[in-house]
């Protein structure tokens, strides 16, 4: 009876409703997807999956199961385990790499087929894609990690050369500067590729046999060579995907991947899912074949024996593989842990700082099996500007960076501002090191007597007619590094007077500052890339290798490590870490080189304060050491047994060279990172290690998983800390 | 009508283009490199390389000729940062997110709004109307994280009703709507109250029930018209307010929406990504608020260029 | 006959902070079928609080409305339902307000207007109303009906609108019809022209008109009976001719002379009613009017006079104890 013109202001506001569900309708674009066998949480959002070019672990997660280089890491150990290498031999500073003939390059689920015929991964593919690092327009941030072998740096030095006089040449001629090989003419293309394959095969020590045998030759003794490997800027890369999609061959409809998994679904900022590789080569039949031929051998060294109890203990991954990955793009810890709490996500990589000192203790007096903890080998730690005034005096300035260092209380820092177990750093490499005697390089071992040395050094400062300088601490923009700075800057005013003043800078104008030298103090930390001492010690190196003989050296300019942001120039320390331990076999062959290099440390000026007379905790310094070493490597016989004393004898060397730089300081450090990874105990084929690296082809779940949403009731209840300023 | 409407678009086209080229100086002018990384830095031919390949190597007006040249062919350009993927195919995954996020919350908005302004007036001054009016000045006065986050406790981890984060079924969207919608809903809220109390106060009201018309068709027909418009006026800020607020609300939830994507890009300093979501952020503003304003000209005959002149 | 409607000892208050004010204080109306009876007043003498009483549109809370009788072709109104209410206003009894700018809703055509009482009332379909509507709208004088029910109010000039409310009122053709002021807001030429137009459609339709202004001018041409109202009572009554030519309340009188004529000679003075009007929330205890009355008496500042008839005139009544004539004589 009521008449519907009436309702018309009803309709109309009806129709404004219906019309914005309709919009939600239409451009809701919820990726409803199943569970996924195995999800865990990867942090920020993937910059590029290219092998070549990615440079940070969520990445990196993610290309190592999808691609496979010539080894592959075992999860405990890290040791080497057969990839697309089937075996492997090393005769000196050669090692040559048997490749297997199914390992597939697979697109869309299906093998690859060029010509018809079936693509495996093959050893041009490895020159290629090394190849592809050491180009100078190649972007790649990892190449360095190729020097090690033959001829790498002379081919860079070269090909960078022909690049820049290809740019000069374009330029002359008024054509544009190219950015990449395809914004060439084509003759001018076919010349640089014809330039640069004949350079890499006349100098380059990388050389394929055949299809299936890889040869490398390495120019210097480099123990860790077979970690790299394992190391995605390694992986072979296909030829055809890239060349015919240029940088957009990673996306899931291009891309062609050789790993267990395959990449399935990639949803920007939200997931990407991987999927089992159906023709991945560790079958049941390989599995069962391999296992029968380790079976006969009794006496099997380390790492067979170590691959032999993988295989037994998990299976083929044809069969007992994970069907389904999930890696999720979250960036904040928190919501990764209460996911995890919450049986949501089936990993994550560390405990938020907030809380991580709670649980850390919890786990410490009960152990909660779902948390692995250890301290990493990260480090957090400040540059200092050796470009400053108040450092050119050497003697000065050393002592004013030591007596800073010094009246720092670490571990009262540790406790009550970043408040995660973590460790503190009176040395750049980490306890975790393996093989090297990593102890505190500066320090009294008692906070009193630290405090004591730091005052005696400032009052030596100042007799000299120095002035306590003003400082600038500058950091990023983030709650957790005001704090510490605000303590370090209460400590240095309280303990030894020195005013210091807290700079902070948005991301990028920070990371400008410290490139450019705009900084007194910056606050920095450094991942190591593999583990040796090396990946810490070479930061501080730079290319003067001969100034303290030859002072022309000087007027030519230094080209620093592009991490040295204190830009240290030790040339004695560049010689130690870049000569003496790189190429160590050299210089033990040889006698006559092996005494002028033991000749030339011990006419450093600083021989006696930092090397001769520091005493470790086994109450001998590192120069005996090393001297009781040596002898020990004359009597080795056999390579391996050679290699292996000439490996301790470098580690020594790098020993030395840290004590140096820990005497001179052009860095402080502060404390070592706590690993803190956290995974159901249900979950096999993966443990805790130094590079935090877990292949998703060894995961295994034992007797089952829990039902998705299923609460983890080992979690005690905790509560969350606010950062305390002191 | 149609000649207004003409004119309108084209004011749109403009406004974009003007918010688009100060953008494209500005975040050039800001310090930082697109390329830079803390822990490993590229050489300097790397650099070049790259710079060469995006065109920072040549001064500002070539780069902005490439740039608007490519945008009128609808191509937005490549991410510097996630090589590989093209501006449009972000935008493509990301923005159908957010715009997903904003009209569900201006849906939640307009019917909680409305409705409870309405109610309020209608009882005014009765406790009804004072207990809706108080929600609505908490709803305005707190921002919309602290009521996600209490959202959080107690639907997630007390009720365990909804997910924590993700965007994958609908039930992943009803949480960060609502806590999207609440201060809108209040705003509107009010708005609705005290445009039906004033337009309940003008004369034609008094000659509708004069008329001897019900209280509900003089409420529904006659006064409800009067009080929606400041309502549709409103939404044209409204929808801005919720687009910036949809970055907020996509963090804690962690919604892979075009949000996130223009905070990340402007950190990283990805100029093209940034570009191509400030021109997408601003043409959607501006043309809803062109379809805002055309509505209202064609519900209110007094408005010059709608059907009643 | 009985009367159409019949009002008596009407009164609404409003409570406010400053005390209770009596906007309708003790009135008695009464119209016939078919008669004009007409209110004259001051702004805030009651007079269209007395309209919107008795039409039922001032809210009982917070008002405050007693009576001793409010019939209406004789149903009593003053106990009726809301629902029965809205069965005789726009049907039976209908109103005219004072601005027509603001009085029709802008945001509906006229058309749709005018078809709502019949559509209400009549149950009409949506075709037929709209044919009435066109009908009445050529009715009122309104030119090119047809395209100007599509038309809305802003479109139409001040006095169309006027011509569209009278139409409106008078779509379900009612007994009564009150008009409040309706052409205060109209200049002088249109204002003739409504009151032709009222003046045509009670002679043609029967329709009674209560005609409330607070131009005497307007209500001589128009009523047949004058009510003057002052300070919320109705002070003097009677037939036109004898309230012009014989004013008995000194109001009434001051308000007379205070309309400038055209015969009066130029340069001379205005005449208005000195003082102000009361403050409704404290009446003085005798005559309101007393503080600004020529004629006032030590005996009217007593006790407040009620309407007595003059003359022994029934029709004609006056609440004065003062004889104008001979002041001293009565009291």
């Amino acid at each position: 009876m009521i008449p519907k013109a009436m309702y018309r202001n009803l309709y109309i506001l009806i129709a404004g409703g219906a019309s914005l569900l309709a919009i939600f309708l239409l451009f809701f674009n919820g990726s409803a997807r199943g569970r996924a066998d195995f999800a865990w949480v990867n942090g920020t959002e993937p910059e590029t999956l290219d092998p070549c070019y990615m440079t940070g672990q969520p990445e990196g997660d993610i290309a190592t199961n999808i691609f496979e280089g010539l080894t592959t890491y075992h999860p405990e150990t890290l040791e080497p385990t057969p990839g697309v290498a089937s075996s492997w031999t090393q005769e000196g500073l050669i090692y040559t790499f048997q490749l297997r003939p199914d390992a597939w390059w697979v697109k869309g689920g299906q093998i690859l087929t060029v010509d018809g015929k079936p693509r495996h991964v093959n050893a041009h593919d490895f020159v290629y894609a090394w190849m592809r690092q050491c180009v100078p327009e190649s972007g790649s941030q990892y190449s360095f990690l190729l020097d090690y072998i033959v001829g790498v740096e002379e081919f860079k030095n070269e090909t960078k050369a022909n690049w820049n006089e290809l740019i000069a040449r374009r330029k002359s001629q008024n054509k544009t500067p190219p950015a990449k090989l395809a914004d060439l003419d084509s003759d001018e293309r076919k010349e640089v590729e014809a330039f640069r394959d004949r350079l890499w095969k006349e100098k380059v020590g990388v050389r394929p046999k055949g299809d299936l045998v890889l040869e490398v030759e390495l120019r210097s003794f480099v123990p860790y060579f077979l970690q790299v490997t394992n190391f995605y800027p390694l992986f072979p890369v296909p030829r055809e995907a890239v060349e015919a999609h240029d940088k957009e061959w990673i996306l899931p409809r291009n891309i062609v991947t050789n790993g267990p998994y395959t990449l399935k679904d990639w949803r920007f900022n939200a997931y990407i899912r991987l999927q089992k590789n159906a023709h991945y080569w560790e079958t049941e039949k390989h599995v069962a074949a391999r296992l029968q031929d380790l079976a006969h051998k009794t006496d099997l060294p380390r790492r067979l024996a170590l691959e032999k109890d993988l295989l037994t203990r998990l299976g083929s991954f044809e069969k007992h593989g994970l069907a389904t990955l999930d890696a999720l793009a979250i960036e904040s810890d928190d919501t990764a842990l209460n996911l995890y709490i919450n049986g949501d996500v089936d990993r994550i990589r560390r405990i938020p700082p907030q809380v991580a000192g709670e649980l850390l203790r919890a786990h410490r007096e009960k152990p909660i099996p779902h948390i692995h903890a250890a301290t990493s080998p990260s480090i957090y730690f400040y540059d200092v500007n050796l470009e400053l005034p108040i450092f050119k005096d050497k003697v000065a300035g050393r002592q004013l960076r030591q007596a800073l260092a010094l009246a720092i209380d670490r571990p009262r820092l540790i406790r009550e501002v970043s408040r995660a177990e973590q460790t503190p750093a009176y040395a750049m490499v980490p306890p975790s090191m393996r093989g090297y005697h990593a102890e505190p390089r500066f320090g009294t071992g008692t906070l009193k007597g630290d405090l004591q040395k730091a005052n005696d050094l400032i009052q030596a400062f100042q007799s000299a007619g120095n002035a306590k300088p003003q400082l600038r601490i500058l950091y990023n923009t983030l709650e957790a590094h005001k704090a510490i700075a605000a303590f370090i800057q209460d400590q240095w005013k309280t303990n030894i007077g020195i005013d210091a003043k807290l700079e902070n800078q948005e991301w990028q104008v920070y990371l400008d500052s410290r490139r450019t030298g705009k900084f007194d103090l910056a606050r920095a930390g450094w991942i190591p890339d593999y583990s040796d001492p090396n990946t810490y010690l070479e930061l501080y190196t730079s290319d003067d290798l001969t100034s303290d003989k030859d002072p022309s050296r000087l007027s030519k300019p230094i080209v620093f490590n592009q991490q040295n942001h204190s830009h240290y120039n030790n040339t004695h320390y560049n010689r130690l870490v870049i000569e003496y331990a790189a190429r160590v076999l050299d210089y033990l062959s040889d006698m006559n080189k092996r005494d002028a290099m033991l000749q030339d440390i011990s006419s450093w000026p600083d021989f006696k304060e930092a090397i001769a007379d520091r005493v470790r905790t086994n109450q001998k310094t590192s120069w005996n050491e090393l001297h009781e070493a040596i002898p020990l490597y004359d009597q080795a016989s056999g390579t391996e047994a050679k290699l292996e004393a000439a490996q301790r004898i470098r580690l020594f060397l790098l020993e030395i060279a840290e004590q140096m730089l820990m005497w001179d300081l052009p860095v402080i450090p502060i404390y070592h990172y706590t690993t803190s990874e956290v995974w159901p105990p249900e979950l096999d084929g993966i443990g805790l290690n130094e590079r935090e690296m877990h292949p998703a082809k060894f995961l295994r779940w034992k007797e089952g998983r829990r039902p998705a949403g299923t609460r983890y009731d080992a979690f005690p209840r905790f509560h969350s800390q606010t950062i305390d300023k002191p | 009508m149609l000649v207004m409407v003409l004119k309108r678009l084209g004011g749109v086209i403009l406004t974009v283009w003007m918010v688009a080229t100060l953008s494209f100086f500005l975040i050039r002018l800001a310090p930082g490199n697109p390329f830079a990384n803390e822990l490993h830095s590229l050489s300097p031919e790397e650099d070049a390389a790259r710079r060469r390949e995006y065109h920072l190597d040549e001064s500002y007006s070539v780069q902005y000729g490439y740039w608007l040249w490519d945008l009128c062919r609808g191509d937005l350009g490549d991410s510097m940062k996630y090589r590989g993927k093209t501006v449009n195919a972000l935008i493509a995954q990301t923005f159908p997110t957010s715009l997903a996020l904003g009209s569900m919350a201006m849906l939640m908005a307009l019917v909680v709004g409305m409705t409870t302004g309405v109610l309020a007036a209608l009882r005014q001054n009765s406790p009804t109307d004072y207990a809706l009016m108080a929600v609505a000045v908490f709803g305005i006065s707190l921002p919309s994280f602290v009521f996600a986050m209490l959202g959080i406790v107690l639907f997630v981890f007390g009720a365990r009703l909804f997910p924590l984060a993700g965007w994958e079924s609908y039930r992943h969207v009803i949480l960060p709507a609502m806590a999207l919608s609440l201060p809108f809903a209040a705003k509107i809220s009010r708005l609705t109250r005290v445009g039906m109390l004033e337009v309940l106060g003008e004369d034609f009201i008094r000659t509708a029930y004069a008329k001897g018309l019900a209280e509900r068709h003089v409420v529904i027909k006659h006064a409800l018209r009067g009080a929606m418009l400041p309502v549709i006026s409103y939404l044209g800020p409204a929808f801005a307010l919720i687009l910036t607020g949809s970055l907020v609300i996509e963090k804690i939830f962690f919604l892979p929406g075009l949000g996130t994507i223009f905070v990340q890009a402007a950190t990283n300093r990805d100029y093209n990504v940034v570009l191509g979501t400030v021109v997408v952020f601003s043409t959607l503003l501006c043309f809803f608020n062109f379809l805002v304003d055309l509505s209202y000209s064609l519900l209110d005959p007094r408005v010059k260029g709608s059907t009643g002149e | 006959m009985t009367a159409l409607l019949d009002v008596v000892n009407l009164r609404t208050s409003f409570p406010t902070p400053s005390g209770l004010v009596r906007a309708v204080d003790g009135v008695n109306l009464k119209v016939e079928p078919g008669g004009s009876v007409g209110i004259v007043g001051e702004s805030g003498s009651g007079k269209s609080v007395l309209s919107l009483t008795i039409m039922g549109l001032v809210a009982c809370p917070p008002a405050i409305i007693t009576a001793d009788k409010i019939e209406f072709e004789g149903r009593d109104l003053s106990h009726a339902s809301q629902a029965q209410w809205r069965g005789v206003r726009g049907n039976r009894l209908a109103m005219i307000f004072q601005d027509p700018m603001t009085s029709l809703n802008p945001f509906l055509t006229v058309g749709d207007q005018l078809a709502e009482p019949l559509i209400v009332h009549r149950q009409a379909s949506a075709a037929d109303a709209r044919n009435k509507a066109k009908e009445l709208l050529q009715r009122v004088g309104i030119p090119a009906a047809s395209e100007r029910l599509d038309a809305y109010p802003h479109q139409f000039s001040g006095g169309m609108r006027q011509r569209v409310m009278i139409a409106m009122a008078m779509a379900c053709e009612p007994a009564l019809i009150i008009a409040d002021e309706p052409t205060t807001a109209l200049d002088v030429t249109v204002q003739a022209q409504i009151l032709d137009l009222m003046r045509e459609i009670r002679e043609s339709a029967g329709t009674a008109f209560v005609l409330i202004t607070h131009d005497m001018g307007v209500a001589a041409g128009f009523c047949d009976e004058i009510n003057v109202m002052y300070a919320g009572r109705v002070v003097e009554r009677g037939s036109t001719r004898s309230i012009f030519r014989d004013p008995r309340h000194p109001y009434t009188k001051a308000l007379l002379e205070s309309v400038p004529r055209l015969d009066d000679p130029p340069g001379g003075r205005f005449l208005p009613i000195p003082g102000q009007p009361p403050d409704l929330t404290s009446l003085p205890v005798g005559c309101s009017y007393a503080p600004r009355c020529r004629w006032v008496q030590p005996g009217c500042l007593e006790t407040a006079p009620t309407l007595v008839p003059v003359e022994n005139d029934p029709a004609r009544t006056k609440a004065c104890f003062v004889d104008m004539a001979d002041p001293k004589g009565q009291v």
